[in-house]
């Protein structure tokens, strides 16, 4: 089992851990629920070491990642990120990440559980010129998530963060000796920013962050609030939602896919583009507190018509909810579907997606 | 965490017993709510049920996990705490008392030494925790 550097910090915080992959995780601190809640109203803090993080440079580094995503790379200005997938040669998801363009060198951060194959996939097409790094050790990443992550992570920089636009701005800057990246991203369906540094201070901001919010109502989050935030959110997740069995069309992803460029999977993604598809992701509302599990089996008119790949429960809306897919023909909204959870089945409903969709206020 | 009483015996699947006469009542443990967290949904028996000792009789389900209740001693359900259902708060502020889930009506007292009193549930616990 693999532990974050910041275990003991997290033990000593309280965290109860569980097993993702080969890492034992903070599962939460105090309660899901609460940490989850926190972020809706106020800011928590996320310990996402254990994403794989991947940095690429040297001359021809924009070239050669721009035939491993499925969006645009060089019309992008230096200081954006984006989301986007990396497809396999059969148009299906070989892995989604956010890719950083920094001056010289993007860093790419993706699911631990494909960080190994991302890598030897690129090892094995990397050109002489282009410099491939695991920097998954080296360099640690949190998150801090809510609309009050601005007000708490200003107070540990001299850098205007509101430079930062959302959706995706990121920027990397020398501070207290040390080289940080900061990313105006998130996963949550809030306003937030992932850091990058250097392990050598990964404690002390974990803890100066924490000790000045105290009083401000910010707290640790573990990676159960992380999966109920993004599951209210409708983000997808890879393992659960998206595997090398899945095509963007049936995650509904084709929208990070840019058809007009070149890119591994292109040609099979641009002919499945007029195919019928044989599964869709759907959001679903359940009208009981039970809660779907992965592998619930989903019902229409007593057939069976598809599988809950995740439920949790949403403090937001205070009931049930899942993803899951179902035959393409039964995923309006609206559309009645019966779930069943170990054995009994419960009503349930496909919603509009995402659950919870934050307000626009800055 | 309210504390554990006295009286209480305990099972290996964290549910604790309180005996008066021929009825027992029967809840979960102050480690078993804490370890569970966020609990949304309990699913309880109705009255009249018959009880098997370390058999289920409902379970308990958390945003994370769901786990089976157990019953601690075989006999026939004779109440249920209905309210618990719509104040699950209960079960963590007052675990030993208004946290209660069903009483039943004892078939057998000498089940009873099956259970673990006080003094032995705080060191299964301890041992669990080290694990």
């Amino acid at each position: 089992m693999k532990r974050l550097l910041l275990h003991n910090l997290h033990e000593r915080l309280g965290a109860r851990f569980e097993e993702y992959g080969d890492w034992q995780l903070p599962l939460f601190y105090e309660s899901i629920i609460t940490e989850h809640t926190y972020v809706r109203v106020s800011s928590a803090l996320f310990d996402l070491s254990y994403l794989g993080r991947i940095e690429i440079s040297g001359k021809d580094a924009e070239p050669f990642l721009e035939r491993h995503v499925t969006r645009h790379l060089a019309k992008r200005p230096v200081g954006r990120g984006f989301y986007a997938l990396m497809l396999t040669e059969k148009g299906t998801i070989f892995a989604d990440c956010v890719v950083y363009k920094l001056r010289e060198r993007f860093i790419v951060s993706v699911n631990p559980l494909v960080k190994e194959k991302v890598l030897e996939r690129l090892k094995q097409d990397a050109p002489e010129g282009v410099l491939l790094h695991d920097i998954s050790e080296k360099i640690l990443c949190f998150a801090l998530q809510g609309r009050r992550a601005q007000f708490h992570l200003q107070r540990l920089t001299d850098m205007e963060l509101s430079r930062l636009k959302s959706g995706f701005a990121c920027e990397a800057f020398a501070t207290g000796g040390a080289e940080v990246v900061i990313g105006r991203v998130g996963y949550t369906g809030e306003d937030g920013f992932e850091i990058l540094l250097d392990c050598s201070y990964g404690e002390r901001f974990f803890e100066t962050i924490l000790e000045l919010g105290t009083s401000e109502y910010l707290i640790p989050a573990g990676v159960g609030a992380r999966n109920s935030l993004r599951i209210e959110a409708g983000f997808l997740l890879y393992g659960s939602e998206i595997d090398e069995e899945t095509t963007p069309f049936e995650a509904d992803l084709a929208q990070f896919v840019s058809a007009d460029k070149q890119f591994i999977g292109r040609e099979v993604f641009l002919s499945e583009r007029e195919k019928a598809l044989k599964k869709k992701i759907v959001s679903i509302s359940v009208e009981q507190p039970r809660i779907p599990r992965e592998g619930s089996p989903i019902f229409a008119d007593g057939k069976r018509v598809g599988t809950v790949t995740r439920g949790t429960y949403s403090p937001v809306l205070s009931r049930s909810i899942a993803l899951g897919y179902i035959e393409p023909r039964f995923a309006q909204i609206g559309r009645e579907l019966e779930i069943e959870i170990r054995g009994r089945r419960v009503k349930a409903k496909v919603a509009r997606k995402p659950f919870y969709l934050k307000k626009h206020t800055q | 965490m309210p504390e554990r009483p006295q009286k209480a015996l305990f099972t290996k699947t964290h549910e604790w017993l309180l005996v008066d006469g021929e009825i027992g009542t029967v809840g979960i443990t102050d480690y078993a709510i804490t370890h569970l967290s966020d609990i949304v949904f309990i699913d309880l028996p109705t009255v009249g049920t018959i009880t098997k000792q370390n058999e289920s009789f409902g379970e308990i389900e958390s945003v994370k996990a769901v786990a089976s209740l157990n019953a601690p001693v075989s006999g026939e359900v004779v109440e249920v705490n209905e309210s618990i259902r719509e104040r699950l708060e209960v079960l963590s502020e007052d675990t030993y008392g208004a946290g209660w889930l069903i009483k039943i009506k004892l078939s057998d007292v000498g089940e009873l030494k099956n259970l673990m009193n006080l003094a032995e549930y705080n060191k299964f616990c301890e041992e669990q925790e080290s694990h």
